[in-house]
């Protein structure tokens, strides 16, 4: 057993120095390789599942209020559609009651028109019956040579007038 | 006993390639402690291992990264590696257990890469050294065994009941084993490695005259495969004689 031993080379003291230098490696290593290495990898690993959890937080939450949006969009939409509408039915109307003034108007001042028109027309006529009166009796008269009385003179004027115009009283 | 140390030293350090404190003009068999500076040096040698090991560490984890980039990145995959590893076998205790084996796991393959480095030595081509880790994982798992099943542990050792005075003295042989197995294997390997990288680099001079013919390369190459092999190997042996240890449904 001895010779074994020797053969190959153990020796307790050495023995014992390799323990206590791999159990102080050891104590080393764990302090300062696997504890930081093994809480690094834990941590990162910790790091990236909140993360993806954040992520899909969002990702719901951004869902929820997409389809919010959309949905006042569309309400919206619908609001503005029934604004424009009314909007056209208002013009429209408005549109109607301004042509239908304007047409009265248009009327009112044809007919005051004509009967600015008639009443001229009258006085003309008046005036030219006049006229013609007076110079029916100076011609009367200048050639029959004799005074007419007024009565017949406005009778003879009347018969001329009547004979020019034609014209509606 | 001191002068046959001191002869198995010297036929030893024919096959051996030169150390770094060769050439420091130190006397190798001086004596310091009571051993001789040859002996001394799988010592130094898995000292300079650790403190490697332990400085990286730091100087990766100084400032630990929510992005990992450089050396954090690398020894993020690394332990992620070992955790994926160990996880087939160790399961759920995963994560208590992976510091241990990975510093087993760790260490081991450093220091048989340490070999190939030039002017360095791998620790573990010395007894010492893999009793030493053979041991620490023998008592690690008795004590979580023992800790988590309590007297119940000791009971696998009288199965079959029936049989139970003649398998006691088996499963105890058996159970000794374990890390004088472990332990010889690395040793024994990683001598036989280092031994044939010696001896094809003192062959060397033999085929050219002294225009350097890297024939040692091939082994060079075998050398980092049988490395990692035997640090799987051990880390692998070591994970599941703890399971064994830890698992509640021991049926064997």
């Amino acid at each position: 057993m001895d010779a074994l031993v020797e053969q190959l080379g153990l020796n307790f003291k050495l023995l014992f120095i390799q323990i206590v230098g791999f159990l102080v490696l050891y104590w080393l290593l764990k302090k300062f390789l696997f504890g930081r290495i093994m809480d690094m990898i834990q941590k990162r690993g910790n790091e990236i599942r909140a993360a993806y959890e954040e992520n899909e937080q969002t990702q719901n939450d951004l869902n929820a209020l997409k389809e919010q949006y959309e949905k006042k969009l569309q309400e919206v939409q619908q609001q503005a559609e029934s604004i424009i509408q009314d909007a056209a039915q208002q013009a429209e109307k408005t549109g109607q009651e301004i042509i239908e003034k304007t047409r009265q108007e248009a009327n009112l001042i044809k007919e005051k028109g004509l009967a600015e028109i008639e009443q001229e027309k009258k006085r003309v006529i008046a005036e030219i019956r006049a006229d013609v009166v007076n110079l029916s009796i100076e011609i009367a008269s200048r050639i029959i040579a004799k005074n007419i009385t007024a009565q017949e003179a406005e009778q003879l004027s009347d018969d001329i007038i009547e004979k020019i115009g034609g014209m509606p009283s | 006993m001191a002068s046959e140390a001191h002869t198995s030293s010297t036929a030893e350090q024919s096959l051996e390639l030169p150390s770094f404190l060769d050439f420091t003009g130190l006397d190798m068999h001086h004596t310091y402690f009571g051993l001789t500076l040859h002996e001394w040096l799988p010592v130094i040698m898995s000292f300079l291992v650790g403190l490697f090991l332990v400085a990286v560490s730091l100087w990766s984890t100084r400032k630990m990264q929510k992005i990992p980039a450089g050396s954090q990145a690398l020894l993020e995959i690394i332990i992620e590696g070992l955790y994926n590893f160990i996880h087939d076998i160790l399961g759920e205790h995963t994560r208590r257990y992976l510091p241990f084996i990975g510093t087993v796991f760790l260490y081991i393959i450093l220091m048989n890469f340490w070999g190939l480095i030039p002017l360095m030595h791998s620790p573990t081509n010395s007894i010492n050294t893999t009793l030493a880790l053979a041991l620490v994982v023998f008592c690690m798992y008795n004590y979580e065994g023992i800790r988590i099943k309590g007297l119940k542990y000791f009971k696998h050792y009288f199965e079959p009941v029936m049989l139970a005075p003649l398998m006691f003295p088996i499963h105890v042989i058996g159970e000794f084993a374990r890390p004088a197995s472990l332990a010889i294997r690395l040793f024994g390997n990683l001598t036989g490695e280092d031994l044939t990288l010696a001896l094809l680099v003192i062959l060397t001079p033999f085929i050219l005259g002294w225009i350097p013919v890297p024939i040692h390369l091939v082994m060079v190459i075998m050398a980092l495969l049988f490395s990692t092999i035997q640090a799987t190997v051990f880390t692998l042996l070591s994970s599941v004689y703890l399971s064994l240890a830890i698992e509640e449904h021991e049926e064997h």
